[in-house]
């Protein structure tokens, strides 16, 4: 049978064992627990806080994502006036090159009449003053003859006395 | 002509042509013409009437022969005198000049100088001319002709509004008129 020795080595063993625990869960509640609370307080405290930016930054996210979506559309819209203003102004641009083109040609073939006509007023200055010349010169040759001047003034009277 | 002593002028001219306008017929035109141009062009004569010292009939006959030698009718030596008297007699010219341009006014009559570059050898072409002039202005004719060869030939009938030219000179001025 059992010794009793044994059984109170035993006992007393798992007493000591006990107590042992007893003051180590004492010790650990007094000094240890607080400072664990604290810590996991601490923690607890930091992952909020974590959580809190973490769930701003997403708000933030989705405000930014939202308003990078509006600028988009606006540089959208933007790019889309742009485009037809482009197009306005090309089509004015292509406009006004046309009329310049007209005017230029226009100027040009004023330029050019202006300078036929310069010829012809040259032509004119040289060579006319000397043709009438010699055209009066001949007509009075030719008029100096009695005979002409008297057929001349002839005809002139008989055309008062037909009209 | 000062403008003022042209209108003084052109009132005894009036005056007179309303009561002796009956005395001047067209046949006395060339006669007023030429007593109005002798005048103007040889002022001296009136110079005599200008003195004051002179007898009043020494002064009726000199203005007796002035009438006679300007083969103007008696009824001009009241103008005269009228003259003298308004110490005007320096508008006497100017007057007669009036006295022209009424009795056109007054018959109708348009003075024409034509101007031919040969002299007309008969009256019957200087009266075709003038026949042709009265049917185209509608007046009677009074013309005086002189010789102009640079018209080279041909007619011009020019008178103080009216122009008709037929002549190789006008001819040539408006081929150079369209040229130049």
């Amino acid at each position: 049978m059992y010794d009793t020795t044994v059984i109170l080595f035993w006992i007393f063993r798992w007493l000591n064992i006990i107590a042992i625990l007893l003051v180590a869960a004492y010790f650990f509640r007094k000094k240890l627990l607080h400072a664990i609370k604290d810590k996991i307080a601490q923690r607890r405290n930091f992952f909020q806080s974590l959580y809190q930016q973490l769930e701003k930054t997403v708000l933030k996210n989705v405000s930014i994502n939202k308003s990078i979506d509006v600028q988009q559309q606006d540089s959208a819209q933007l790019l889309k006036k742009a485009e037809q203003w482009s197009h306005a102004v090309a089509i004015v641009q292509r406009e006004y090159e046309e009329v310049y083109e007209q005017r230029l040609k226009k100027m040009i073939r004023y330029r050019e009449e202006q300078l036929e006509h310069f010829a012809m007023q040259q032509a004119c200055k040289d060579i006319v003053p000397i043709a009438l010349k010699d055209a009066k010169a001949t007509l009075k040759k030719k008029f100096e003859k009695s005979e002409v001047q008297t057929k001349y003034m002839n005809d002139l009277i008989s055309f008062m006395k037909k009209n | 002509m000062n403008v003022n002593q042209g209108i003084i002028a052109q009132k005894y001219a009036r005056a007179f042509y309303n009561v002796y306008g009956h005395e001047i017929t067209l046949d006395s035109f060339w006669i007023l013409r030429s007593a109005g141009s002798y005048l103007r062009y040889i002022p001296g004569v009136l110079f005599f009437l200008t003195l004051v010292d002179i007898d009043n009939k020494v002064r009726e006959e000199m203005i007796n022969v002035l009438l006679t030698k300007l083969k103007l009718p008696l009824s001009f030596a009241r103008l005269i005198q009228l003259l003298m008297l308004h110490r005007r007699i320096f508008l006497l010219p100017m007057v007669l000049q009036f006295l022209v341009d009424l009795c056109q006014e007054q018959h109708k009559a348009l003075l024409f100088t034509i101007s031919t570059s040969e002299q007309l050898k008969n009256d019957a072409d200087k009266h075709e001319i003038e026949r042709f002039l009265h049917r185209l202005s509608g007046c009677h004719i009074l013309a005086e002709y002189t010789l102009d060869t640079n018209l080279i030939a041909g007619v011009r009938a020019l008178n103080k509004n009216y122009l008709w030219e037929y002549s190789i000179e006008s001819k040539m001025w408006s081929i150079t008129n369209s040229l130049v």
